[in-house]
């Protein structure tokens, strides 16, 4: 009777095993088309996870900008103007930009934009407030009159936050900025206006009456704040005000926007010859490691690699929503390395278990024994790479940022791919077959 | 392969890396860094293509020609401005010279006044560099927390110690390589630095494993544990170096210059990392293990006469 339950319970167990199979399966399958396969649902076109992360303008066409500079400028702040430019256009999803002078003379600025309408817009757009000029905060409208705070001077830092519906745009000043406010406000009870007026380069900003900019509330502590309902909206003042901060002055009225062409290096090679490339190298390196696997841990091997391909999926989830996130050069080869680091613990399993089954252990017993033996080294391999990887993402910048930043999430995805995922699919697998040849299992029999 | 001697073999991996970073540090001194345009600027060359017909067969006559007078061509590429079309190439050279312009002029078949040049600065930022150099030393100093958690003062020291070695070697070797340095290249050093840091803690969780049963056999030291781990480790990073490798190689094809160094650092990185942790890492910690053991012993002796 004891067998007989025992058999049925395993059999519960297979049904189950089964489900989780055609479970896992489904999950590659649907997540793969989404992953890489661009849909269009009605009027709607859906891109791909993989298309949908952003491209560096080291591997895609962009959009370019010159802009004269007037007066001259010393090394120290110009290297400030083009540090505070990349940061600004960072903060608004164009990650790698380059920014340079020429001759000293010209700011030269490029970021990467596809050639479609909306995404070659909004990078003229975004180049466009560049030379918008410097902000300042007036009690009226005339331009000749002094003003009480300016970018250059008072400026921290530029937020945006959101309440209620409402979005706002916080100024931080230090602390002369913080003074000025006071004076400011002192000034305005005394003449009792209740009016503010934002210039951006010698003018009144905006232009237009209607979209006359509102302030929400000034706080003498430091901050001034303005509300809008339209993010979008909310959005282009922060970057209008952030621009209006650059500690060199711009020709408003001397511009040049283009667009430009993908960069390439070779006299024979096409245009799109670095990604082509680049897609070759991470697809045969990946190629090869996967037949290695297959080839020397055969069921093993495909579990490994079964788990594998569920991270890559979940990773390439999460790097949508990471907006620090732009594919270069270097960002590809995080992935391979980072696919790489998700199978090493694995790796490391599979090798144990087959140095115990040589000893003469079972194929269970091997798989078991090799399990606990490796449980530290996936935790503290997952552990070290996400902490190596945040700090570099918090600590640095750009490609370097992006660096840290996939490192991180392939150190918790090692640890979710081996413990959660590969365990799971081998128990599942061993209710199945015991046989250590489809393991790839061997040893001299005494 | 048997990892053996691993104590007697630490000079001479001493003597090698001392070696290979004082090449560094005399090339440094003597004839400094090669660095790329985006790190210290250079030159821009612009060449007014209205009047050509094919842009990109333009653009390879240009660059083919400008290589040929030995410009280094970092980065080119076409672009509008207004209604005329422009090649754009961007060199770490701080001249080009006349005769350069003159023979790309001949080879597109335009007057040499639609060829101008203007000195350009750097696109990343000095911030950026020190920003990367700060982040290594922090990742070194989290390592070493976590190695000092789980393995002791000892081998946190050597895992500190051979992390910095790879970062230092790296920045030696491509000194002296006279590489061009790029993003690229940084991005190498850290991933040489995270390679070190990965292996080191593969082969010391497995020391961790095998030291227990190996000090049972009384005639085995803590050293033999540590050859036990390396011999069994090596195969795993020799799997993953050649899978690095693959990449790299292949995405040298691309013939940009920027990634081909960028190719050419990771192939550097994955070699250093093996040597920083299963060789010059693994060597120190077997040393610092045997004197550590044998201070014990003195110790020991000491307190029964």
């Amino acid at each position: 009777m004891g067998l007989t339950m025992k058999k049925k319970s395993k059999n519960t167990k297979k049904v189950w095993a089964i489900i989780g199979f055609v479970w896992v399966y489904l999950v590659i399958v649907v997540g793969a088309i989404f992953a890489f396969l661009p849909m269009t649902f009605g009027y709607t076109n859906y891109a791909s996870l993989a298309k949908n992360i952003g491209q560096s303008v080291d591997i895609t066409s962009g959009v370019y900008a010159e802009f004269q500079m007037i007066g001259s400028y010393s090394e120290e702040q110009l290297n400030q103007a083009k540090t505070q430019i990349s940061e600004i256009l960072a903060d608004h999803d164009y990650i790698n930009s380059n920014v340079y002078d020429i001759n000293g003379k010209t700011l030269r600025v490029e970021i990467s934009a596809p050639q479609d309408a909306t995404s070659l817009s909004n990078a003229y757009n975004a180049l466009s407030y560049i030379n918008g000029g410097l902000f300042e905060l007036k009690l009226n409208n005339s331009e000749d009159e002094a003003s009480y705070v300016n970018g250059r001077d008072h400026v921290k830092s530029i937020t945006i936050s959101s309440y209620q519906g409402t979005h706002y745009v916080q100024i931080n000043l230090n602390k002369a900025g913080a003074k000025q406010l006071e004076k400011l406000t002192t000034d305005a009870m005394a003449s009792s206006s209740s009016a503010y007026y934002i210039f951006l380069g010698g003018k009144v900003y905006p232009d237009s009456s209607s979209g006359k900019v509102t302030v929400e509330e000034i706080n003498t502590t430091g901050t001034i704040t303005f509300g809008w309902t339209e993010y979008a909206y909310t959005e282009q003042f922060q970057m209008a005000f952030q621009f209006g901060c650059l500690p060199i002055e711009l020709d408003a009225n001397n511009e040049v926007v283009d667009v430009m062409q993908a960069s390439i290096s070779g006299a024979e090679l096409t245009k799109n010859a670095t990604i082509i490339a680049l897609i070759c190298a991470s697809v045969l390196s990946l190629l090869a490691f996967a037949i290695y696997t297959l080839v020397q841990y055969k069921l093993l091997g495909a579990l490994s690699l079964t788990s594998v391909m569920l991270s890559i999926i979940f990773a390439l989830l999460v790097s949508n929503a990471m907006p620090w996130v732009e594919v270069n050069t270097t960002y590809i080869f995080t992935w391979v390395i980072g696919i790489l680091f998700t199978w090493l613990p694995m790796y490391i399993r599979m090798h144990t278990a087959q140095k115990e089954y040589q000893t003469g252990k079972t194929l269970q017993a091997s798989i078991e024994n090799a399990s606990h033996k490796t449980l530290f080294t996936t935790i503290i391999i997952g552990i070290s790479l996400f902490v190596c990887g945040m700090i570099l993402a918090v600590v640095g910048l750009t490609s370097m940022r992006a660096l840290g930043a996939t490192l991180a999430l392939f150190g918790a995805l090692a640890i979710l791919a081996d413990l959660v995922l590969f365990r799971g699919l081998l128990r599942m697998t061993l209710l199945f077959t015991e046989n250590p040849k489809l393991f790839h299992f061997t040893r001299e029999e005494r | 392969m048997k990892i053996q001697n691993l104590t007697q073999k630490l000079k001479y991996f001493l003597t090698i890396s001392i070696t290979l970073i004082l090449i560094g540090v005399i090339v440094l001194l003597s004839a400094g860094i090669r660095p790329s345009v985006e790190l210290m600027g250079g030159t821009q060359i612009e060449i007014n293509i209205t009047s050509q017909e094919n842009a990109d067969k333009s653009l390879e006559t240009a660059v083919s020609e400008l290589k040929q007078q030995g410009i280094v061509v970092e980065h080119a590429f076409t672009e509008n401005k207004q209604l005329e079309s422009y090649i754009v190439v961007r060199t770490p050279n701080k001249t080009v010279s006349q005769n350069t312009i003159q023979s790309v002029a001949n080879a597109l078949g335009v007057e040499t006044s639609s060829i101008s040049t203007a000195s350009i600065s750097a696109t990343v930022s000095t911030k950026y560099i020190v920003m990367a150099v700060v982040g290594l030393m922090l990742t070194a100093v989290a390592v070493f927390i976590i190695a000092w958690i789980r393995y002791g003062i000892l081998s946190s020291v050597s895992m500190l110690l051979s992390t910095l070695h790879a970062t230092l070697l790296m920045f030696s070797v491509v000194i002296f390589t006279r590489m061009l340095f790029t993003t690229g290249v940084l991005v190498g050093i850290a991933v040489a630095t995270i390679l070190t840091i990965v292996y080191n803690i593969c082969i010391f969780e497995k020391h961790r494993e095998h030291v227990d049963v190996v000090t049972l056999d009384k005639t085995k030291t803590k050293v033999h544990s540590i050859e036990q781990a390396v011999t069994f480790t090596l195969p795993t990073m020799l799997i993953l170096s050649a899978v690095i490798w693959i990449f790299s190689i292949v995405g040298m094809f691309s013939g940009a210059i920027g990634v081909i160094m960028f190719m050419l650092s990771l192939l550097l990185a994955t070699v250093i990392s093996i040597y920083s942790s299963a060789f010059f890492g693994m060597s120190l910690e077997a040393k610092l293990q045997q004197n550590a053991q044998q201070i014990e012993k003195q110790k020991r002796s000491k307190n029964n006469s």
